[in-house]
């Protein structure tokens, strides 16, 4: 089959491109091109209905699908794996992340490979966590209360430098489970720690019985049955 | 048909403070100062901005999109653009195209085209990175389409399910085969999708291997009672596309499949994005 660029037949196809696609400039630079996409609308319109944007009838939903497995395809694709590395799980999931005075959990998916834990963010095509699996040196599994009545499971580990990376995921206790089987079939020993969970837990945590919080500026502070 | 552009070259205001702009057709792959002549947007000069080894190929202008409520001259605006990239291109091989109407200003010292440059050395890196993805390559439209009459038709021939629905009705006092002529339709709607999604998954993984690169676009309404089920942009080496050409020809010559091939194309599809 050879491809046709005859001027007429393919006009929507040239239209499609140099209208919404090309080199994008992200620059205060560029002056404002707000009557763009009205001249793309119209022009196309004009061409005798060959087609709408909007109206894609019956095949809509499918479309989506369709182009949803795609870019999940392509993603899965995105992250770099080591020579030989498998993944033996994979899963969402995310990180406590803390610099300074900033803390968040970090969303992405959860690779547990053959050789390694990542947390890669596929939109931003980015690693935001990693350790080879014999930097592991123990793990426990922490239940935290959480203010919708139901438990929720962190999976903590420590690590060779003495870091502790607090990780949830979809289904924690079976990433704990994976991740268990995966350092026994390296030969890896590691230690249960009962006792990183009460690292650090002060923020996260709501005040017990007869514990009151103070506001002075940004910094909360709990104070023990402390009375008016 | 073609389509000429008649329009005059835009008359500059008399006011001194007029801002002045460059409008850019492409990035090109060659760090030459060149005139090209009068052949852009309404017969204005178009000559290259060089930085390094690459250039910006662009033409002087108000600091004003072009706007018309003209579809002809918009029409032919359009074309002039794409006739300019279609020189860059042919003249250096690899060019990085952008969407029509777009207009540096130059507020700063220097103007537009000190801006310009200015840009193209911030993004050296970048447009450079892009120049390589692209280099020799050109874009390929892929779109097939199918009679869904044609597969609602072997679907009720094949799926037991749905011709036993089929026989079912005609049994029905006619009240209750409406309401069985409703189920029915789902059923062979859901049927179609999957499919289509079966087709989508399949043709995707056979053409996916002639390709350097696929984007997959959105789906868009066809003519003559066809359905488009899928619309790919493939990067494939320009003039290289045989195999890729073969392989639609399969898809092309299923029962109720039709395949538009369309291109080269300058690779718009893949020079978007950080």
């Amino acid at each position: 089959m050879e491809p046709t660029r005859n001027s007429h037949a393919t006009l929507v196809d040239l239209l499609d491109r140099i209208l919404d696609k090309g080199l994008v400039i992200y620059a205060d630079l560029i002056i404002s091109l707000a009557g763009v996409p009205l001249i793309g609308v119209n022009l196309r319109a004009a061409l005798a209905g060959m087609e709408t944007m909007l109206n894609y009838g019956l095949m809509k939903e499918w479309d989506e699908r369709t182009r949803a497995w795609e870019s999940e395809h392509r993603r899965e694709k995105a992250m770099v794996l080591l020579s030989g590395e498998e993944i033996v799980l994979e899963m969402l999931g995310s990180y406590y992340y803390s610099e300074g005075i900033y803390t968040a959990w970090r969303m992405g998916r959860i690779y547990l490979t053959d050789s390694r834990l990542i947390l890669y963010h596929p939109s931003f095509e980015q690693v935001l966590f990693e350790t080879p699996l014999a930097k592991i040196k123990g793990m426990t599994l922490e239940r935290q209360a959480r203010s919708t009545g139901k438990d929720t499971e962190n999976l903590c580990l420590l690590l060779e430098a003495g870091d502790i990376v607090r990780l949830h995921a979809l289904d924690t206790p079976r990433l704990e489970e994976a991740l268990e089987q995966g350092l026994t079939m390296l030969g890896l020993t590691w230690q249960e720690v009962p006792n990183l969970a009460l690292h650090d837990e002060r923020s996260a945590s709501f005040p017990g019985d007869g514990k009151e919080v103070t506001c002075r500026g940004l910094l909360c502070e709990e104070y023990q049955g402390r009375e008016r | 048909m073609q389509y000429v552009d008649k329009t005059e070259v835009t008359p500059r205001a008399e006011t001194a403070v007029e801002e002045e702009g460059r409008y850019l057709y492409c990035i090109a792959d060659a760090g030459e100062s060149v005139r090209l002549g009068e052949i852009g947007i309404a017969g204005n000069e178009v000559y290259t901005i060089p930085y390094k080894n690459i250039c910006a190929v662009v033409h002087n202008c108000p600091a004003q999109p072009y706007q018309s409520d003209d579809q002809e001259i918009v029409k032919a605006w359009v074309m002039t653009h794409q006739k300019v990239v279609d020189t860059a291109w042919d003249m250096w091989g690899t060019v990085l195209p952008l969407s029509f109407d777009t207009i540096i200003r130059g507020e700063s010292e220097g103007g537009s085209e000190r801006n310009v440059q200015d840009w193209l050395e911030q993004e050296y890196q970048g447009l450079t990175g892009k120049i390589e993805k692209v280099r020799g390559k050109a874009e390929y439209g892929v779109q097939v389409f199918w009679d869904p009459k044609l597969v609602a038709q072997n679907l009720t021939e094949t799926s037991p399910e749905i011709r036993e629905l089929d026989e079912e009705i005609r049994t029905k006092p006619k009240g209750l085969a409406y309401m069985y002529r409703q189920r029915l339709e789902n059923l062979i709607k859901r049927e179609i999708e999957t499919k289509a999604d079966e087709c989508f998954k399949d043709f995707y993984s056979r053409i996916r291997k002639h390709a350097d690169d696929i984007r997959v676009e959105k789906t868009k309404k066809a003519e003559q009672g066809l359905q488009m089920i899928m619309n790919l942009s493939c990067l494939v080496h320009r003039g290289k596309y045989t195999e890729l050409g073969e392989e639609l020809d399969k898809i092309n010559r299923t029962e109720g499949f039709s395949v538009r091939f369309t291109g080269p194309w300058p690779p718009y599809s893949f020079v978007g994005g950080a």
